[in-house]
């Protein structure tokens, strides 16, 4: 740090020096070093330091960092400052050679580097771009014509190829809010970049490709002066290509959103299970969790794989929200970059809780996250480490991740629908005797593997029942996933109109003082509620969730009061509870 | 001062010897008063008994005995005692001393075991439990184990049912196993007794539950298996009751049943088929017992057509969604107002996810 500080304050002496002319001697207490820097400008109108911006990703947004650079005469030497990571400290090396080979020899000077803020770690590969080009800005190589109000993004290759970043889309989104006008991003990531409004991305191959852009504005003869300096005379690797990218408008209506071509599963395909199916229509309407319990082969999976295609299709907001979480974590295919359609993602049950939940050292996004929007399926729900499943439970809740590191906290969305399925007991046949031969206290063992709490959050809970032979032989004679996503379309309508001054989006999000204005019962609605406690053991959560869940039926019929029989419907898809789970 | 609380409780004499030193000495109060050089002509006992015979013998040692049952509310009974239930003096191998907690089995009554797997299906148990109630509804007294399974449905629908019933233990008096029947261990203490012949403290052991199931058709009339295996230990305590002359009932089961194979088999072999629980009652010849009352203790409901349609299709096996959709072909939707409301009713029950079962005690029309 110390050497670091000092060298900073070196820097910035040369660069304050170097507009006045002269030998000036600088005392530094603080530091306890006094520092002599003589600085000799040599040539008039040459200026060595040079600044350009870059963004980096910080959780799933980003921010914006600055890339100075200082050539001054002295030992030649390549000094890169700024509290980095190892792999930006590493860049060095790679700026150096990529530099090199696209014929830029660094000058036998000394250069400097630095990026700030500097109490920010810099981590990632997407600094090679922005640190070449303040040395190139340096030495005077490239114009400073876009500079001021553009972006750099990018990791270099020895031959100067620019390679991929991952979370351009953060990166682009974050510069574009704060009035940058283009993002120099690898051609790689241009379509992904080019999903914000209201900012020009621009797809760079190689180093070259990039130079040869930014100095397309000015006459070459302006800057030409001093090139023979750094300009080497070889340049075997690279070609000129010169064909850089045309400077068109970001626009969404050219990428694809494929939605109905994609679905190669639909809920027709599903015999018999009525139950089941409408329980799933009741949890895509509401955005509810459900929870499958049946033997095994009992379709549970098929089931929750297609509750998806029964979602409405995602807006280009909720699109663009769920694609710069995908983008942190480099999962967005160069040539789709938006997510379309609603994820679905159904870790195996070997999971760790950090990948799941999100974490690490560096806080990466998890699967509650990559789920945002859509539907994270835990099948075999019993099997997953009872811990990790016990993290479920605040982003339930939350609809978010707070992750707390040393170097800041992360902030990821989790607004996910939790879809789970298990076997009733070890063996899956329980309470089928015949078949089923474990004992009561290995069944109670099987579902004390998963929390009370954890199950009270279930909204809904449905057998996934064995497929009798008639089933499996008729042919897909149940509604079609688009026949049961008009009306799950429709449920949302109501929904979104009814909350559309509250914070509330779905049904499931409803908290008590929600549940007291928009779950009003009827006189016989109560009268039945009543009895549905008293009888049927429910607890308090319990009561709640069956009112969310009513609620959500009645939209789905779409009445404006619960009625008895939503209510019903409801109780009858009432959680289990554990107490009660006895033969 | 008890003797025979002393001679019931001393280390490593049991109740053979115990037998044995009665024959030769008499009483408790003579072995207690019998001198050394008497007992040391004992051949019967090794030198480790003879010293804890001798040294026991001190009257701080007695009240310590008593003072520790009465701090844990146990009471005790001995062959020597007044009060030793009748049914058992004639066994062979009938226990010396038995503590209790409650109160012993009437003499005046007649008493049922209901015996039957710990690891029972859901139409034992409601068979279980129907049996049981219609037994305590007619004043019969229920003898069982306290163990998971057929045992512990059977008193607990006996003590729901206002009944009398008793829970032999094969661990000691203070040790409430299985943990999870503690409710009911603790309602047996009011409405009937726990009995066993172990120390208060001693922990359950394997050695030790056939052992005491001889105690359970010991003090019934009539043993009644609820649901057995073909190997199950409820077998044991049939040889014991065979031996003891009792009446032997088995509930029979569907003949492709694992766990009614016991009970099959033992029809066979000639034990009285109990269908209804009826036909024991006959058999037995108790007449006394009122009719009419159990009849009125049934909760009459009144089912509308479809509700009784979908009522009938179930039974004391647990029954599937798929099922009664497929065999009522009602819309699934209304099937399942349906068994919400049958639900809030009571009459039947949702065993596990979606799985049903009726439950007894009502008069369906």
């Amino acid at each position: 740090m110390f050497t670091e500080g000092a060298q900073n304050v070196k820097v910035c002496a040369s660069v304050c020096q170097k507009r006045q002319k002269g030998v000036f001697v600088l005392c530094v207490p603080s530091i306890g070093v006094f520092l002599l820097a003589t600085i000799i400008i040599k040539k008039e109108g040459m200026r060595l330091y040079s600044i350009v911006h870059t963004a980096a990703v910080h959780g799933i947004d980003s921010c914006l960092i600055s890339v100075e650079a200082d050539i001054s005469n002295g030992m030649p030497v390549f000094d890169l400052t700024g509290m980095l990571a190892k792999e930006v400290k590493e860049s060095k090396e790679r700026v150096r050679t990529a530099m090199k080979n696209c014929g830029f020899s660094l000058p036998a000077k000394r250069i400097t580097v630095n990026l700030f803020p500097a109490d920010i770690k810099k981590e990632g590969s997407g600094y090679d771009l922005p640190i070449a080009t303040a040395i190139l800005r340096g030495m005077n190589q490239i114009s400073d014509y876009y500079l001021k109000d553009s972006i750099f993004v990018g990791e270099l290759s020895l031959n100067g190829t620019i390679n991929h970043v991952n979370g351009m889309l953060s990166i682009v989104s974050e510069a574009q809010k704060a009035g940058f006008r283009r993002c120099f991003v690898p051609k790689h990531d241009e379509k992904e970049g080019a999903l914000i409004h209201g900012i020009q991305t621009i797809g760079v191959r190689n180093l070259l490709e990039l130079v040869t852009y930014l100095n397309k504005e000015k006459s070459r003869s302006e800057y030409s002066k001093n090139q023979e300096i750094f300009i080497s005379s070889s340049n075997p690797i690279i070609e000129h290509e010169n064909s850089y990218n045309s400077e068109k408008e970001s626009d969404l209506s050219g990428l694809s959103r494929e939605d109905d071509q994609r679905e190669d599963i639909d809920f027709s395909e599903i015999n018999g299970q009525y139950i089941a199916k409408r329980a799933c229509e009741i949890a895509a309407a509401g955005r509810h969790n459900l929870l499958f319990i049946g033997p095994p082969g009992s379709g549970k999976t098929m089931m929750a794989k297609r509750i998806p295609t029964i979602l409405p299709a995602l807006t280009i907001e909720e699109s663009l929200e769920i694609s710069k979480i995908y983008s942190v974590l480099g999962l967005i295919q160069p040539d789709h970059p938006l997510i379309a359609r609603r994820p679905f993602r159904m870790p195996h049950h070997s999971i760790t809780s950090q990948a799941l939940i999100g974490g690490g050292t560096i806080p990466k996004p998890g699967e509650v996250s990559l789920a945002h929007h859509g539907i994270l399926f835990l099948d075999e729900l019993t099997e997953f480490d009872n811990r990790t499943l016990e993290m479920l439970r605040q982003p339930l809740e939350d609809k978010q991740v707070i992750i707390s590191r040393m170097n800041g906290s992360f902030c990821y969305p989790a607004g996910f629908q939790l879809t789970a399925a298990m076997n009733p007991c070890r063996c899956g046949y329980y309470p089928d005797r015949s078949r089923c031969s474990c004992s009561p206290r290995e069944v109670s063992h099987y579902l004390n593997r998963i929390s009370q709490p954890l199950l009270d959050r279930m909204d809904l809970c449905v057998e996934a029942s064995e497929v009798s032979y008639q089933d499996i032989k008729s042919e897909g004679s149940g509604e079609s996933s688009k026949e049961i996503r008009k009306r799950v379309e429709a449920a949302h309508e109501i929904q979104k109109e009814r909350y559309q001054t509250m914070r509330y989006h779905f049904n499931s999000d409803l908290d008590i003082k929600g549940l007291k204005k928009f779950c009003r019962l009827t006189k016989e609605g109560e009268k039945l509620m009543e009895t549905a406690f008293t009888q049927l053991h429910l607890s308090a959560r319990g009561y709640h969730r069956i009112l969310k869940v009513s609620r959500t039926i009645a939209d789905l019929e779409g009445k404006e009061d619960i009625q008895v029989n939503h209510l019903k419907e409801a109780v009858f898809y009432r959680t289990v509870d554990k107490k009660f789970w006895e033969g | 001062m008890n003797y025979s609380l002393w001679l019931g409780t001393i280390p490593g004499i049991g109740r053979k010897k115990i037998k044995k030193l009665r024959e030769y000495l008499g009483s408790s109060k003579n072995i207690y008063h019998v001198s050394e050089k008497d007992i040391d002509r004992l051949t019967f006992l090794t030198e480790k008994d003879k010293e804890a015979l001798k040294s026991s013998r001190t009257e701080q040692c007695l009240e310590e005995k008593e003072r520790f049952l009465k701090e844990h509310s146990i009471s005790f009974v001995t062959q020597e005692m007044e009060e030793y239930p009748k049914r058992l003096i004639p066994l062979e191998d009938a226990p010396y001393l038995i503590y209790y907690k409650g109160r012993l089995p009437r003499e005046d009554m007649p008493s049922i075991a209901m015996i039957g797997a710990r690891n029972s299906t859901p139409y034992g148990e409601a068979a279980a439990r129907e049996f049981s109630w219609y037994f305590s509804k007619h004043g019969i007294q229920i003898i069982s184990g306290m163990a998971r399974g057929i045992d512990g449905a059977s008193q607990m629908s006996a003590i729901k049912a206002g009944g009398q019933s008793f829970g032999v233990l094969g661990s000691g008096i203070e040790v409430c196993y299985p943990a999870e029947n503690i409710t009911l261990y603790q309602k047996l203490k009011e409405q009937g007794g726990i009995l066993s012949e172990y120390a208060p403290m001693t922990k359950p052991s394997p050695g030790y539950f056939p052992l005491r199931n001889r105690i359970i058709s010991g003090l019934s009339d009539v043993v009644l298996v609820v649901e057995a295996k073909e190997r199950s230990g409820s077998l044991i305590t049939v040889e014991y009751a065979l031996e003891q002359g009792k009446e032997v009932f088995a509930i029979p089961g569907r003949i492709n049943d694992v766990a009614s194979k016991g009970c099959n088999h033992l029809i066979f072999e000639g034990a009285g088929m109990a269908d209804t629980p009826e036909r024991i009652l006959e058999a037995m010849g108790w007449k006394n017992a009122e009719k009419g009352e159990e009849k009125q203790n049934r909760t009459k409901v009144r089912l509308e057509k479809n509700e009784m349609m979908v009522y009938s299709c179930l039974g004391l096996v647990p029954t599937g969604l798929e099922k009664i959709i497929g065999e009522t072909k009602l819309p699934p939707s209304e099937i399942l107002q349906i068994l919400v409301q049958l639900q809030m009713q009571g009459i039947i029950r949702e065993l596990s996810k979606n799985q049903y079962i009726i439950e007894g005690g009502y008069e369906i029309r």
